[in-house]
């Protein structure tokens, strides 16, 4: 059992700051997924909880031990890579056997724990097999099989998956978030992309420019982004964020987007109560593309007048790309939509909208 | 501005079959994307148009003109690789006048064509800056606009955006489809992520081993998948599978059970069959309805927009998609509803498509 604390974690290389008094705290037996754009800062943080930097300022504990000191090989940790490090003439068997090997675990138990893990797996049937025969997904599977095998208390993967194509990186997904259920460790997952993240974390850590923006589950992060770094970051097709201004007074305020028109919240709608807030300030108005809804053309104080400036068109769903008044915008719809490039139509916000402040990105309610 | 055609290709290295049979015709302006796993033949498709290998049999055919024994230059085609490689020495500007400095063209239109091509990227910005100095979404910005810059007769891309992070190809294949109208040039594609084939292309082949599985428009591949291998490979997450057995016209699986008649099945010959429905037409409730299976969640992915559902039912697993985030618990018992109206029905033993949908 482990949970993992960093306090005002800090790393500096030179003038750089890399990551920035950092406080996070990681429960027993969770999913957390670090994800940023390259250069946010996650790989050094978890770098630090591996104990493979050592932080400039702050503590890194496991269950409440300071083990900012403590050098790599006791932390007790297991790590897979982004390049995943098998011993390529040796066998699969002798790869997942390895690490109980070195720890002087005996025969009978060696050879349980690896059919269990190749069973888990699914690399029973190569388990003769030179590992250069694997295939790169067999590979991956291998990779992560050999660090799992050790029971290690706490699973630290860096962007596992980034090699792999396509069709098989979401097949692993699955598979990763299943097999954390089983072996019930502690788990921390590097990546930049959000599918990522979203599909197989129990809690995510948002990183930009080396600062914690916000930390919550995958539902919270995309229901209530704090900020516009976030909205932006978490959901894909990405969230809309329009540049508009509140105009009116109390009571009465407003959003006015120029050209294409202005919204005017419905006063249940907490939107109506964010614009108060806000009123007389320029904002950004956070949209996702699901939360629109296409509409006959023409204006009205709910709905927004643009045109259709292309449509892809992804199994059974749409998104649809309009832009007026130097906004662009995307309608994610739930059929395969034809309408023509260029049509002028009228978009409405039919579920959660955000409002955040121009300057700060901060979110207002 | 051209139609660029393959007519009985067939390419080997040693005894390995690269690429075998291929018949494919590019009509003048389109965007075509070659679809498949890694390893598949899609990349050696390019090399052969473009010249850089010769074909074993077959002829290649480029604006109606015969090219199969033509060297590259003589093809006037334009070519995207994978890795970006643009001269570090050099400013985005230098690096893409290169093309037109290298064929000798007057400074004037070279001047000209490159600021077009800028504009039309939206990289004029970037112009003076050295490749050091941009992001990976703006180098291959300019990597693409190197291969702009000349007026060939078609572009070839080969995985252009996939090195880009997952919000950048988001933004790119938008980019590159509207560049390619303005363009108004044949544009030939490969990549091996269905989502970015699909939203890319105006139709689209898929390579299995080799070989030309199906042609066709992205909404006519996924609605009417040719074989299993292109319904698995086309849609995401992927389709469900459950074999059972045909006899009859019907249908019958043990696990889940389902028992269905299959439309416009009354000729087919009694096989060992798998029943395909896609994520999105499997409905989940916590009330049993009439026709439906008791089943148990087993997984949950929450994406915000959509939720996939993955249900144990008896020892398989069928996977639902719904819209919006539903509260479903581990472990909960459900009852899930296949719409078998849009379900497709492939023989197992040579995995093509006999049938779609069901008649009461």
């Amino acid at each position: 059992m482990s949970s993992i604390e960093l306090t005002n974690l800090t790393k500096r290389f030179g003038d750089l700051v890399a990551v920035n008094n950092m406080d996070l705290e990681i429960k027993d037996k969770e999913f957390v997924a670090l994800l940023g754009p390259s250069g946010c800062g996650k790989t050094t943080t978890m770098n630090m909880i591996a104990g493979i930097e050592l932080p400039s300022d702050g503590h890194v504990s496991f269950d409440g031990n300071d083990i900012t000191n403590t050098p790599m090989g006791k932390r007790g940790v297991g790590f897979v890579f982004q390049n995943y490090a098998i011993f390529i003439h040796m066998t699969v068997y002798k790869n997942l056997a390895f690490g109980l090997e070195v720890s002087g675990t005996p025969r009978g138990e060696i050879d349980q724990k690896v059919d269990d893990m190749a069973k888990l797996m699914r690399l029973t049937r190569q388990l003769d097999w030179p590992a250069e025969r694997l295939s790169v997904n067999e590979l991956q599977r291998l990779a992560i099989g050999r660090s799992a095998i050790v029971r290690p208390n706490i699973f630290l993967l860096d962007e596992p998956l980034s090699n792999l194509d396509a069709a098989f990186r979401a097949e692993m997904r699955t598979e990763l978030k299943h097999l954390q259920h089983e072996l019930e460790q502690t788990m921390v997952y590097v990546t930049h992309d959000q599918l990522e993240a979203m599909s197989m974390a129990d809690r995510i850590a948002i990183m930009d420019m080396g600062i914690l923006q916000q930390y919550g589950s995958p539902i919270d992060v995309y229901n209530r982004p704090e900020n516009s770094f976030v909205a932006r970051f978490i959901g894909a097709p990405s969230m809309n964020l329009l540049d508009g201004r509140i105009v009116g007074t109390n009571g009465s305020t407003k959003l006015d987007f120029g050209d294409i028109g202005n919204l005017t919240p419905d006063g249940n709608d907490p939107l109506a109560q964010a614009c108060q807030n806000a009123q007389n300030s320029n904002v950004l108005f956070g949209v996702r593309p699901e939360d629109l809804k296409i509409q006959p053309s023409g204006s009205s104080d709910q709905v927004l007048s643009v045109k259709v400036t292309f449509i892809e068109l992804i199994g059974p769903r749409s998104i649809i790309h309009v832009e007026g008044g130097g906004h662009q915008l995307k309608v994610v719809s739930d059929n395969q939509e034809t309408i023509e490039i260029g049509t002028p139509v009228g978009i409405a916000p039919t579920g959660r909208t955000h409002l955040f402040d121009a300057d700060s990105g901060q979110r207002v309610e | 501005m051209a139609q660029l055609e393959l007519h009985g290709i067939n390419k080997k290295y040693g005894n390995i079959v690269a690429v075998e049979d291929i018949d494919i015709v590019v009509p003048d302006n389109e965007f075509f994307c070659i679809f498949g796993p890694p390893g598949c033949g899609k990349t050696t498709l390019l090399r052969l148009w473009l010249g850089l290998e010769n074909a074993d049999s077959g002829e290649i055919i480029i604006d109606g003109q015969v090219m199969t024994h033509q060297p590259p230059a003589a093809r006037n085609l334009s070519m995207v690789f994978q890795n970006l490689a643009l001269f570090p020495h050099m400013t985005a500007r230098d690096n893409l006048r290169f093309p037109l400095v290298e064929r000798k063209l007057p400074s004037n239109e070279v001047d000209q064509r490159v600021a077009q091509v800028a504009e039309t990227l939206h990289i004029t910005p970037l112009l003076n800056k050295m490749p050091a100095h941009l992001s990976g979404g703006e180098r291959q910005r300019v990597a693409i606009g190197r291969s702009l810059v000349r007026d060939p007769a078609a572009y070839l891309m080969d995985e252009p955006i996939s090195a880009l992070d997952a919000r950048l190809r988001e933004e790119m294949r938008v980019e590159l489809n509207r560049l390619q109208r303005e363009l108004k040039h044949t544009l030939i594609y490969v990549t091996h992520d269905q989502e970015e084939a699909m939203s890319v292309a105006d139709r689209m082949c898929i390579m299995q081993e080799g070989k030309v599985v199906q042609v066709g428009t992205p909404g006519e591949i996924y609605n009417s998948p040719a074989t299993r291998y292109v319904a698995e490979f086309v849609g995401s997450p992927p389709i469900n599978l459950i074999e059972g057995r045909f006899a009859n016209g019907t249908f019958n699986s043990d696990s889940p059970s389902i028992s269905c008649n299959a439309t416009g099945s009354s000729n087919v010959a009694d096989c060992k069959a798998f029943i395909g429905f896609r994520p999105e037409d499997v409905s989940v409730s916590r009330e049993p309805t009439p026709g439906s299976i008791a089943a148990e969640v087993f997984e949950l992915e929450p994406l915000g927009a959509w939720t996939v559902v993955d249900i144990k039912v008896g020892q398989g697993v069928v996977r639902a998609q719904i819209s919006g985030q539903p509260d479903f618990a581990l472990k909960e018992p459900v009852h899930i509803i296949p719409n078998l109206e849009r379900a497709h029905f492939f023989d197992v033993d040579t995995g093509t498509r006999f049938a779609s949908g069901v008649t009461a």
